[in-house]
């Protein structure tokens, strides 16, 4: 600040034969905040930097906010767990293969309403994702993308049963128990694209996302995905599909396209199982 | 001088009473009495130098958490054929004859960890959940299969066999400590330093 500074106020001369005492200056225009000592406005009211913290800190309760999104998406994985962990205790219990045709529909029940439960109550999480409906285009590729994430599965289940591993089929248990293929379709394909999209890309990758940053909550959405399914020859191909969907949800920030991907991937295993043109698993 | 006022020593303007000169922006002597300021557990500290004191004690956590998830993949690669051996010949769990399938099962896992303690060390926060996910996944697979084998007169591994032993708690409990302090990391560094 200069001598010349027309805002400074100048003292008046010491008198002649006394000491110059320092005269306090007049007060000046506020130019500096007294609590930050950012620079501000004179006009305003309050310090904008101040109001800006202040307003952050007043919306954002950060201890509820970010550790009740982590721990809602936490507790809807492990509920939706909870459900594969029966399934496995009832097969090891009566020594079976597989869980019966009537005991997956009851899972695939379960899981459902859990997943309404959750969406009921993340509504913001879900509704976002629901409201906004891509451009055809993106419903479209999002089909052909699931070819690829299908013939990965392929390849990955071909060299396991190369390896000796045991084929697991979906529809065959269905077909042998009296069901069509309406109900194979129904509880392969549609089920778990509807509600599995719903639980990952919807409550759990947007509670994720909003905590750790949108690219890392869809890579830990899809490596909570692929773990849940709890198979670990179909690991590789799942967290494929997971990175896909999870780039599907934030690239158009809608479900739909997610749907579809998870759908068609679905139906293409549906498909190559029926008519034999991939290897079966 | 009246009350609520103060004199900049630096360029001599009188302002109100607060942390810096209203005309220059510089910082003042306090007008208020000191003391060292107790701030509670969950209170974030405002100054530089708080959230750097704040932030290396929480970066600790974080890093703790990290190496929980290195010390899970060697203990799946060191003890996990003994576990595999073992689950694979106790009676009651239905997993007769294939030692070769838990074998790569348990490399898979130690791989998937492995994994994780790289991500964490740039991202421990993420890394943390997803290993605290994994983990306890596979806490409550061996629970199930242990109270399985219970039934049938296999061995008791755990607390009371129920398949959850001190370790498996000991791992679980600084994971989500990790991901409690990387919450508070996360959000200090939001926090613009005052001061």
């Amino acid at each position: 600040m200069s001598e010349s500074d027309p805002e400074r106020a100048t003292a008046p001369p010491p008198e002649s034969g006394t000491d110059p005492a320092p005269s306090p200056r007049l007060v000046v225009p506020v130019r500096f905040c007294r609590d930050c000592g950012g620079a501000r406005d004179p006009s305003l009211a309050e310090c904008p930097h101040c109001l800006q913290r202040r307003l952050a800190a007043a919306q954002r309760d950060w201890r509820s906010t970010d550790a009740s999104s982590i721990t809602s998406a936490l507790a809807l994985y492990f509920c939706l767990l909870g459900v594969s962990i029966v399934s496995i205790l009832w097969v090891v219990g009566n020594r079976a293969d597989r869980l019966p045709v009537e005991g997956e529909m009851a899972a695939s029940v379960v899981f459902s309403i859990i997943v309404l439960i959750w969406c009921l109550i993340r509504q913001g999480d879900v509704l976002a994702g629901l409201v906004r409906v891509p451009h055809p285009l993106w419903l479209a590729a999002a089909a052909a993308v699931a070819v690829p994430t299908f013939l990965a599965a392929t390849v990955v289940v071909t060299v396991l049963q190369a390896a000796g591993l045991k084929n697991l089929v979906y529809s065959t248990p269905f077909l042998e128990a009296g069901y069509g293929y309406g109900w194979v379709v129904l509880t392969i394909c549609v089920q778990p694209a509807i509600f599995e999209e719903l639980a990952f890309r919807g409550v759990i990758q947007s509670s994720l996302g909003a905590v750790l940053g949108r690219f890392e909550g869809a890579v830990a959405t899809a490596l909570l995905f692929a773990i849940l399914h709890l198979s670990m020859p179909s690991l590789p191909h799942l967290l494929l599909l997971g990175a896909v969907l999870g780039w599907l949800r934030i690239r158009t920030d809608s479900l739909y396209p997610c749907m579809v991907t998870h759908f068609t991937h679905n139906f293409l295993v549906v498909l190559a199982e029926r008519h034999g043109g991939f290897p079966s698993w | 001088m009246g009350n609520g006022t103060i004199t900049c020593p630096h360029c001599g303007a009188v302002s109100a009473a607060g942390a810096f000169c209203e005309s220059c922006g510089k910082a003042v002597p306090s007008t208020f009495a000191t003391s060292p300021r107790i701030v509670s557990g969950d209170a974030l500290p405002y100054s530089a130098a708080g959230q750097k004191l704040v932030g290396d004690e929480l970066r600790k956590h974080t890093n703790r958490a990290a190496y929980t998830l290195l010390a899970v993949g060697i203990l799946q690669v060191t003890c996990g054929p003994i576990v595999a051996v073992t689950l694979a010949n106790a009676p009651g769990v239905g997993l007769e004859g294939m030692v070769g399938v838990l074998l790569v099962a348990q490399f898979v896992v130690a791989a998937v960890f492995f994994g994780l303690y790289f991500w964490a060390r740039t991202a421990p926060l993420p890394a943390s959940i997803v290993g605290l996910a994994i983990y306890v996944t596979l806490v409550l697979i061996n629970m199930a299969t242990s109270l399985s084998s219970l039934s049938e007169g296999g061995p008791r591994r755990g607390f009371g066999g129920c398949g959850i032993g001190l370790l498996d708690i000991i791992i679980i409990v600084l994971l989500a400590q990790g991901i409690q302090a990387g919450l508070k990391h996360k959000r200090l560094m939001e926090t613009p330093p005052s001061m």
